[in-house]
């Protein structure tokens, strides 16, 4: 599969991810591949624990977490910002 | 108005016991401060969602015992978006601990009216993206729209790119008010 895909010019994949399971199935495809793959990912607390309790998440040869965005509250005009 | 931001005066000792005081969606504190800890030794950059001071506090409080426990110093970048009700003694902290942050500039135009009126007061408000008082403190910033919410291009026949510029140059709302020409910069 990596040859067809080098083939048509595609050597390298990037994509936004939020779950676990996609974050593994990235890997898991850099690792087979040995395509480059990097992700960003994005974190509520209710999923926080699945990415950092396993170092191997977060980078292996092929595969890259190049940022991680957190969302710590709302917005103003929705009164969910956390407010002092 | 919110009756319990109209009186605001910053005091670290008060706890939020009002209603619609925000949701906090990291409130497991040890999780977070380990996550940071985690991409700090995975040179992981990380850019955190903070809309009100609290959650700012709570991002600060976290990256401060990072800092203190990470004992190499390397490249990974923290950067607070949004940043709307940010602090004086919190551009402080993010100016030791080596935060960047991107303001949401055009919230100044779109919505500035309705914060000074209705969400914030004029306390709050007059502060919103405090963009000279980070360049004063040599902290790195950028300006963003947060598309679509503003939508990236035209939009009213306005360039939003520029847009985002000029509110930070001009501090104008869509009403007309300047809010705080202390705050106002130059390009």
């Amino acid at each position: 599969m990596a040859d067809q895909l080098y083939s048509v010019g595609i050597t390298n994949s990037q994509d936004i991810i939020m779950t676990p399971d996609e974050s593994a199935q990235y890997k898991a495809m850099g690792d087979d591949l040995k395509m480059d793959i990097s992700s960003y990912i994005f974190l509520m607390s209710s999923n926080l624990s699945n990415y950092y309790s396993s170092k191997s998440l977060f980078q292996t040869d092929k595969y890259r977490i190049k940022g991680v965005k957190l969302i710590m509250d709302g917005s103003i005009q929705t009164y969910t910002a956390l407010m002092n | 108005m919110r009756d319990d931001l109209t009186d605001y005066k910053y005091d670290s000792s008060r706890t939020c016991e009002y209603e619609n005081c925000g949701v906090d969606y990291f409130f497991n504190k040890k999780d977070l401060r380990e996550l940071l800890l985690q991409c700090h030794h995975n040179e992981i950059n990380v850019f955190v969602h903070c809309n009100g001071d609290k959650a700012a506090d709570n991002f600060l409080d976290a990256l401060d015992w990072v800092r203190h426990r990470a004992i190499v110093k390397n490249p990974t970048k923290f950067t607070i978006i949004h940043a709307q009700t940010l602090r004086e003694d919190q551009l402080d902290r993010m100016a030791e601990l080596d935060v960047q942050v991107s303001f949401y500039s055009t919230q100044i135009y779109f919505w500035g009216d309705y914060h000074y009126d209705i969400f914030l007061g004029p306390e709050r408000t007059l502060f919103m993206n405090p963009i000279k008082s980070a360049i004063q403190r040599n902290i790195t910033y950028s300006l963003h729209n947060d598309s679509p919410v503003v939508v990236t291009g035209i939009y009213e026949g306005m360039n939003t790119f520029l847009k985002s510029v000029e509110c930070a140059v001009t501090r104008k709302t869509k009403g007309g008010r300047i809010l705080n020409p202390d705050e106002i910069i130059t390009v």
